[in-house]
């Protein structure tokens, strides 16, 4: 809104700048169309990163919990009991957990 | 005087809020709906081309898609908007300085030319008066008497302090009155 005092000058100005309003004529959905086209090429984005890099993680992931059971495996037994006799549960928590992690995190970025 | 596009401006900060809660993309097209028009005239003075401002006006709208979250619903909502389409002209602008520039380098100097000068030969009235304006004095009056804005949201827009943008006006409008031969309040 103007915040001052108009004179003949900015009166002359108004009327000279004048413009009739443009027609719409599907300019806006065009631009929401190019959104939604985005956001679409986005999720899938993510989507296919996701598989490439839950692929390309799956083999360290699963040396990784090999190595923690066998490392579990080595400790004495004394010293937890009946964790040896646990450890194929073991395997597939830790399996699991990490799973989770990564399938709550590719959600949220699906989200976001 | 120019209708004030700010009008529905709670409402725009309704919309705005839903767009970045949700990304709802429907109350997005409402707020083009709502600000195209001025947007695409705003650029359409600025340009003096009327296919090339509204390129330049889709671009505005999905840059303003991806900066949403800068808006921080302090001014009004179409200022804000201004200000993107703004830089989007001044980038568009600084391209096609660049590219003939290298037309130039490469010596197709008609091409270069050409690029440079985007007006139409429909050039109105209106806008052959502009062309005596730099690009900032052009789109400072624009938003001033086409858009109806208020100095403190061109202020905003622009990244200029108040006074400096009533001067800019009060410069423009001596230009353009001394460049036309037009005495004080004397306009028919």
């Amino acid at each position: 809104m103007a915040d001052y005092s108009r004179d003949a000058d900015d009166r002359w100005l108004d009327a000279l700048f004048a413009a009739p309003p443009v027609a719409d004529d599907g300019f806006s959905e065009r631009i929401v169309r190019r959104i939604r086209r985005r956001q679409q090429v986005r999720r899938l984005c993510l989507v296919v990163a996701t598989v490439i890099g839950g692929a390309t993680a799956w083999q360290p992931a699963m040396a990784f919990t090999r190595f923690a059971v066998s490392l579990l495996q080595e400790l004495p037994g004394d010293l937890f009991g009946t964790v040896a006799e646990a450890v194929p549960s073991t395997a597939m928590l830790v399996g699991g957990g990490v799973l989770f992690l990564v399938t709550a995190f590719a959600f949220r970025l699906l989200e976001d | 005087m120019a209708p004030n596009p700010a009008a529905g401006g709670s409402d725009d900060h309704r919309l705005v809020a839903r767009v970045l809660a949700h990304q709802d993309t429907a109350a997005y097209g409402t707020l083009i709906r709502r600000h195209q028009s001025h947007v695409r005239n705003f650029l359409r003075r600025l340009c003096g081309d009327f296919d090339l401002a509204d390129d330049l006006a889709q671009d505005c709208f999905l840059h303003a898609w991806n900066k949403l979250e800068t808006y921080t619903g302090q001014g009004s909502f179409i200022g804000w908007l201004l200000k993107v389409a703004y830089t989007t002209f001044l980038q568009s602008k600084r391209r096609s300085r660049r590219y003939s520039e290298v037309l130039v380098e490469a010596g197709h100097e008609a091409d270069a030319t050409r690029a440079v000068h985007t007006l139409t030969p429909e050039l109105a009235d209106l806008d052959r008066l502009l062309a005596a304006l730099t690009d900032e004095e052009r789109a400072i009056m624009t938003m001033s008497y086409a858009c109806g804005l208020s100095h403190r949201e061109i202020s905003e827009a622009t990244g200029h302090p108040v006074g400096t943008v009533k001067s800019i006006l009060f410069r423009s409008k001596e230009k353009l009155k001394v460049r036309f031969d037009i005495p004080d309040h004397q306009h028919g």
